[in-house]
């Protein structure tokens, strides 16, 4: 008994010579993967618009029940959210409100850098959430892939869909 | 004034402020220690190397609210943290640092020794009684058996060296070592004196009086501000008055090659210093069964056979 | 009961039915699309696939479609066997290969029954690479969206629109793999059942499109079981709300049909579940409104009407407290005015107010007649008042003068059922199971029996055996020569013309040997001497069957039966009120008390002028601004339905709780908290101040009416009070995946506000408590683990399509048995040629959309409201010179009102059909039947330009 105390002091001891794994944070700043989760923005499709559609996913996979929207629909036939607020101040940055994301919208970014002095400053409103690209995800966009119609793509138009029957025709 | 009230003055203060900044420095140098047994940096962020965040947690405990609870019996909550600092301070007094430093040379500083850290014990108690708070109570408890268990083998071990050296005066024991340290012929019983030497300042592996994860902070749960503070004080202080006996005891005192006996002092005490520190690094609480099993059961038997053995060697060689 | 083993355990099951239902009644998750419970099996999905055995023997049994199997006594069956559930994934695949990436912008996503039974299926990959078969939308009206690229062709849409509802806008049109569900053309879809579509849809192509507007999704709607207040049927609902986020007041987002087995049964009628919006809308009052004393320039009010600002609601509460106080000291009298569509709670607590003898129904004397006929119709135990199933089983129906599908629209919907009898007995002889839908409606025989007597009947046309056109007057006499008929009297006969005495003598034979015949009339025609008929017709056809005859009597408000329990005998009515007034000297000051009521559409302007003119305050508790909002000096807010908890007492005599949904915005809350917060305040006190300001919770009300009214003593029954608690908890009206919670009010203040605590039901504004419907009857939202649709509700049935496991809802009061007593019989038609009174007679007709106070005032409903018109005969119309659409005044005794005439086949002649309560014409309403001259104000100009060309 006393020997494995003894040897484990002695491990411990040669740890003094060992190199230090702590990052000198602010000092010194530490590589962070595109993947790390960080700080949440709303991202844009290829086209420059909003991508998100208001499905409210993220909003009930979120465990601390931060995230909070309302859907609108506008005039080109997108659902959009009429407000999309998170409030960071209670994220946990577990990140499942972007694996829950069906338009990749919601992504998480490397920047964890947020305090401040109010709280209150912690409520991120959608025009502080939304940024001006596609994120991690260049190429995607839901509505071409989604079977509703919007302004500029008409039934059918979207990816692997046929064009729309003429329920009027003679040719079923 | 004579010159040698200046001197007696000199040396009282002088123990006196070198041990309690010792002590706060030792705050500092424990967590740097322990960062570095546990591949960090530790406090490195005030000051060069961090030296000055003893100033800042100085600064940071008087700041703070202090905060004494309504349900507590307020006299004893205040009187708890000055005593562990007062007796281990005045413990200070008899030890010998080197042939010419020292506060006093009393005739039975061992036993004055033993006495103080005693008393010490009472601090926790009172604390944690007057906390009225369950944690500080069960702490406090704990602590009490602890010492009581602890303190009859501390004292059996030490009656080696007294029979070696046959004084109970530190000066005389240090004195005693000139040829030799009575680590070799007493190896045990600085074994039993070194585990019972922590137990006795209540450091880890034997604190279970604040074991931190079931009694959140034990006896000093309701202390804050600089009462707090005393009590840290006061653990860092037993730690070194500990070491310091150490090296008095069993470590020749100021006995050494080359260097001045001071130093030889202050480098033997900062070595046992920071074998405390390793230990805390190193090894786990045990539970509390374990610990009082371990102390009736293991060290007491041991310190009695160390006492007979010595008593026997030294008849047979008489 | 046969006994039947299923994947190794042993069940007893019903023999009479397939084996989809039994498994589902057993509570075991087999998937399904086309089968529903209400419209039986077609076999079309292929989706409900298990295997049989042939014996214990067989090892690898066969595939059998569950629902079109019908159980066997000692079958044995697998749901479970990888065969079954790789044929059911299989066929799901199938289903799936055209459906579109459409769940994030889907209104059904969350509940809807494809996902769900792609789920458990265990379908999760798509594999099919091909192309999707794609459609173009229809508009089908503000109510509906149409996505038909969503369809999986399940034909539920089409077996509910036009095989049980009745309606033929809606077709499966194409063939193949590209047969498309919509209308020939666009446009609105004509049947009022039409909201059924979104949910009897499994999957998103019908969706909500006004909740779309304010779209959440299921999981995020808190909801409480309430009743429906836009007829006296008294559907249960579940609405369901949300906070809205933006520092705007919360808002009801969608009403859904919440089961009940005697009422609405699986289905609502489009005004129960799109007037929903009334609560939301901008004529909401939310404030505390007080009429300014300053002039305001340029203003467009009236010289007698107020305009008003808002003032602090103890300001109000104590002005209230001061004018009882007065009152108590005897110099000022306080006159209340109650409401058939407030709760029995609100009424009954401005009656205490008040007191008795200065409270008035806020109904007038006229429909007061009607419903305390029908109260004492009800109390005669020959009478029985049928539950819905009851009249979908009745092998004859009689409608006396009662266009149901716009009074009680859920009973049409029942009534159409009933005509189905004759098949399904046929069906029976010929031992096809009732839940062959498809074999069943494709025998042919004729329907039973469904006879129609009245001024004007709406979507039934298509399954009445008989139907005659006639004016209320001669409807009654009609019934009365029934009723002799029945019980083989001989007088009166010969006042009838014999076409009609032969017809009367018809349908009397008809009654007699009928089995289980209803018979429907109630408060439409406005006439009493024809629900008196009805009574007559029951009552004889009762004393020859020596049994109770069922009698359903449509009473016209949500609460119009409840008010009447507070008045014995034709009292209370408002006319009453006024004649009081005008022999009233002057002595004291008065101030009249309106409860939730307008009181335009219930008394004429002269009567109106009459009574505002001689009370010194009026003071109005009302949930939307109307024209009697206008003339009260001082206005409280009070909540909505879905706001508030209270009774309502339905047709049948049945009294319901509906339960607070969510909390009003503003100072919104009850009326009866108002008025005991006055009390409150009131300096004189007395004991029945003193009661009413010691009310805090709604039961305590409720409690105090039960000792109050005798017939009423069962609402104290009526659900568990405030304190009943399931292992320590409420029952929670959030679902427990509620989100949003630490952010939607976050834009307000970071840290979040406890949520409100409900003083009157045991239920939380929180996810906190009992989520299991099975539990208790209060948890309204319908959930189960693997079923998010509203297809769970078979969870928490007894057996599928029966009563709710958490106990039904609702208890019938308890009124005294008293046989009815003979009236004078009906008096002679009058000629409106020869009549006293110049011109035609004008009847009340009924439109779904249009007809009901707080409907009307919904954003979506309100824009299919019809325009002011006017229905008349072809004879009539070509005496006066009219065209069908011309513009044209109605000139009655109570005004002048304009209104375009369309001529209809069925308007009776002599007579003019006038929208009841329609916006424009509330004015006449009051005055309904009556006499009135038809002025043409210009030619239709389409006509004449056809007419041109």
């Amino acid at each position: 008994m006393i020997a494995s105390q003894i040897r484990s002091m002695w491990l411990v001891f040669k740890h003094l010579f060992r190199k230090n794994v702590t990052v000198q944070y602010p000092d010194q700043k530490p590589y962070l993967s595109p993947r790390y989760r960080g700080r949440i923005v709303l991202t844009r499709d290829p086209n420059g618009d909003e991508r998100c559609v208001a499905c409210n996913l993220c909003a009930v996979a979120c465990p601390p029940d931060c995230i909070s929207l309302q859907k609108t629909e506008d005039a080109d036939g997108r659902w959009r959210p009429e407000y999309f607020r998170i409030n960071f101040s209670r994220c946990i940055m577990c990140g499942l409100c972007e694996d829950a994301c069906p338009t990749y919208a919601i992504q998480l970014t490397p920047d964890f850098e947020m305090c401040e002095y109010d709280r209150q400053n912690m409520v991120y409103e959608k025009e502080d959430l939304l940024i001006n690209g596609p994120g991690k995800y260049h190429d995607y966009s839901f509505y071409q892939i989604a079977g509703k119609a919007i302004a500029g793509k008409d039934k059918g138009e979207a990816q692997n869909e046929s064009e729309p029957i003429n329920v009027k025709s003679l040719n079923l | 004034m004579s010159a040698s009230v200046w001197i007696i003055l000199l040396n009282v203060f002088g123990v006196l402020i070198v041990t309690v900044v010792l002590a706060a420095i030792l705050t500092w140098g424990e967590r740097r220690l322990l960062g570095f047994w546990q591949d960090r940096p530790g406090p490195n962020r005030v000051g060069k190397f961090g030296t000055l965040q003893v100033f800042a947690d100085m600064i940071k405990l008087f700041f703070k609210e202090d905060f004494t609870p309504k349900f507590a019996d307020i006299p004893v909550f205040i009187l708890a943290p000055t005593v562990v600092m007062a007796t281990m301070l005045i413990a200070f007094a008899v030890v010998p640092i080197s042939p010419n430093i020292g506060v006093t040379d009393l005739n039975i500083g061992l036993l004055f020794v033993l006495a103080m850290s005693s008393i010490a014990v009472y601090s926790v108690i009172l604390g944690g009684y007057a906390s009225n708070n369950k944690y500080a109570l069960l702490g406090s408890l704990r602590a009490a058996a602890q010492t009581v268990s602890y303190e009859v083998f501390m004292g059996l071990s030490l009656m080696g060296v007294v029979m070696l050296s046959g004084s109970f005066n530190l000066r005389e024991i240090v004195n005693a070592q000139a040829e030799g340290w009575f680590i070799v012929p007493q190896f045990l019983g600085f074994f039993i004196f070194f585990i019972a030497g922590i137990a006795e300042s209540r450091r880890t592996p034997f604190d279970l009086p604040e074991a931190e994860h079931e009694l959140t902070a034990g006896f000093h749960t309701e202390y804050s501000g600089m009462k707090f503070g005393m009590f840290f004080v006061g653990e860092y202080l037993a730690v070194i008055l500990i070491s310091a006996l150490i090296t008095t005891l069993f470590l020749g005192g100021w006995h050494g090659p080359i260097l001045p006996p001071f130093i030889w002092f202050c480098l033997k005490t900062a070595l046992l210093i920071c074998l405390f520190i390793l230990l805390r690094a190193a090894i786990p609480r045990p539970r509390y069964d374990q610990l009082m099993k371990f102390g009736w059961k293991v060290m007491l038997p041991l310190a009695l056979l160390n006492l007979l053995a010595t008593a026997g060697i030294l008849l047979w060689t008489a | 009961m046969p006994t039947i083993t299923i994947d190794g355990s042993k069940y007893q099951i019903d023999g009479d039915q397939n084996l989809l239902t039994a498994c589902l009644s057993l509570g075991l998750n087999v998937p399904y699309f086309c089968w529903h419970p209400a419209m039986g099996s077609v076999g079309a999905c292929r989706q409900c696939a298990v295997i049989e055995y042939k014996d214990s023997g067989d090892q690898h049994g066969r595939l059998i479609m569950s629902c079109m199997t019908p159980v066997k006594n000692g079958g044995i069956y697998s749901v479970n066997s990888e065969t079954a559930k790789d044929f059911r994934g299989s066929v799901i695949e199938d289903l799936m290969t055209n459906h579109p990436h459409d769940c994030p912008v889907c209104e059904e996503g969350g509940e809807c029954h494809l996902q769900d039974m792609t789920e458990m299926s265990g379908h999760t990959m798509r594999r099919y690479q091909g192309t999707k078969r794609t459609y173009r939308n229809q508009y089908l009206g503000p109510f509906i969206n149409h996505e038909m690229n969503r369809c999986i062709t399940c034909y539920r849409c089409i077996r509910f629109y036009h095989d049980y509802a009745g309606g033929e806008d809606l077709q499966a049109l194409g063939r193949n793999h590209q047969v498309f569900f919509g209308r020939n053309q666009e446009g609105m879809l004509e049947n009022g059942f039409s909201g059924n579509l979104v949910e009897v849809c499994p999957t998103g192509v019908f969706t909500d499109k006004t909740f779309s507007q304010h779209f959440v999704r299921k999981w995020d709607l808190q909801t409480a079981p309430s009743v429906c207040e836009h007829c006296a049927v008294g559907c249960n609902t579940a609405p369901g709300a949300r906070e809205s986020g933006s520092q705007q007041n919360p808002l009801l987002r969608r009403v859904v049909n919440f089961y009940h087995h005697d009422i609405n049964g699986y289905f609502l009628c489009d005004r129960g579940r799109f007037g929903y919006e009334y609560v939301n809308s901008k004529s909401r009052i939310d404030k505390v409104l007080s009429a300014r004393e300053d002039a305001v320039i340029s203003s467009t009010a009236d010289e007698d009407e107020r305009l008003h600002k808002d003032i602090p609601p103890k300001e109000a509460v104590l002005a209230l407290a001061d004018k009882l106080a007065q009152a108590q000291r005897g110099n000022h009298r306080l006159i209340g005015i109650g409401s058939p569509r407030a709760s029995l709670e609100n009424n009954f607590a401005l009656q205490q107010f008040v007191g008795c003898e200065n409270f008035f129904s806020g109904i007038n004397k006229r429909d007061t007649q009607l419903l305390q006929l029908i109260n004492t119709i009800q109390c005669d135990k020959r009478i029985h008042s049928p539950t819905t199933p009851e009249i979908e089983d009745a092998d004859l129906v009689l409608i006396l003068g009662e266009d149901i599908y716009n009074t009680a629209p859920r009973i049409s919907l029942a009534v159409r059922q009933a005509a189905r009898n004759r098949q399904k007995q046929q069906a029976e002889s010929l031992r096809i199971p009732l839940w062959q839908d498809a074999s069943v409606r494709q025998l042919e025989g004729e329907s039973s029996p469904i006879i129609f007597i009245g001024a004007e009947l709406n979507q039934l046309s298509d399954v009445t055996s008989k139907t005659l056109f006639v004016r209320p007057e001669k409807t009654a006499l009609i019934g009365e020569a029934i009723a002799n008929y029945v019980s083989s009297a001989e007088d009166n006969k010969n006042r009838l013309d014999p076409d009609s005495s032969q017809q009367a003598e018809h349908i009397a034979q008809l009654l007699a040997t009928a089995k289980n015949p209803v018979i429907i009339s109630g408060t439409g025609s406005k006439d009493i001497h024809l629900i008196h008929s009805a009574a007559e017709i029951a009552i004889s056809l009762s004393e020859k069957k020596e049994t109770a005859i069922s009698l359903y009597l449509c009473c016209g408000e949500a609460n119009s039966l409840g008010v009447t329990q507070f008045f014995s005998g034709e009292c209370g009515y408002l006319e009453k009120l006024i004649t009081e007034l005008r022999e009233d000297k002057g002595e004291n000051d008065k101030t009249l008390i309106i409860l939730e009521n307008n009181l335009f559409r219930r008394l004429s302007s002269e009567d109106l002028h009459v009574l505002f003119a001689s009370v010194e305050h009026i003071i109005l508790l009302d949930t939307l601004l109307n024209e009697t909002a206008k003339h009260a000096d001082l206005i409280f807010p009070v909540s909505a339905t879905a706001e508030s908890q209270g009774t309502f007492v339905n047709n049948t005599g049945l009294a319901q709780r509906f339960y607070t949904v969510y909390e009003g915005t503003g100072f919104i809350q009850e009326s009866w908290r108002w008025l005991s917060d006055a009390a409150v305040y009131c300096k004189e006190r007395t004991e029945t101040i003193e009661a009413i300001s010691n009310w805090s919770h709604c039961p305590d009300v409720t409690e105090a009416l039960a000792e109050s009214v005798p017939s009423l003593s069962v609402i104290k029954q009526l659900g568990p009070d405030e304190n009943f608690r399931i292992e320590g908890l409420k029952v929670a009206r959030q679902s427990a995946r509620y989100s949003g919670r630490t952010a939607i009010h976050a834009e307000e203040h970071v840290s979040e506000a406890p949520p409100p605590q409900d003083p009157d039901a045991p239920m939380s504004f929180s996810m906190e408590g009992i989520h299991n419907p099975n539990r208790t009857s209060l948890q309204a939202n319908i959930w189960s683990p693997g079923w998010n649709s509203n297809q769970s509700i078979f969870k928490f049935q007894q057996e599928v399509g029966g009563e709710r496991r958490g106990g039904a809802s609702g208890m019938t009061i308890q009124r005294k048995e008293t046989p009815l007593s003979r009236r004078p019989s009906a008096p002679n038609i009058t000629d409106p040629a020869k009549s006293a009174s110049p011109g035609l007679q004008t009847l009340p007709i009924y439109r779904m959309f249009g007809s009901e106070e707080l409907s009307n005032q919904s954003m979506t409903l309100s824009t299919v409201i019809d325009n002011p018109f006017f229905t008349l005969n072809e004879v009539d119309a070509k005496r006066a010179d009219l065209d069908h659409g011309d513009f044209v005044a109605l000139d009655a005794t109570c005004g002048i009102f304009h209104g375009r005439a369309f001529i209809s086949g069925t308007q009776p002649a002599g007579s003019i059909g006038v929208p009841f309560g329609l916006p424009g014409l509330e004015g006449l309403a009051a005055e309904l039947p009556g006499w009135a001259n038809l002025l043409q104000v210009e030619k239709n100009a389409t006509t004449e330009q056809e007419s041109q060309s």
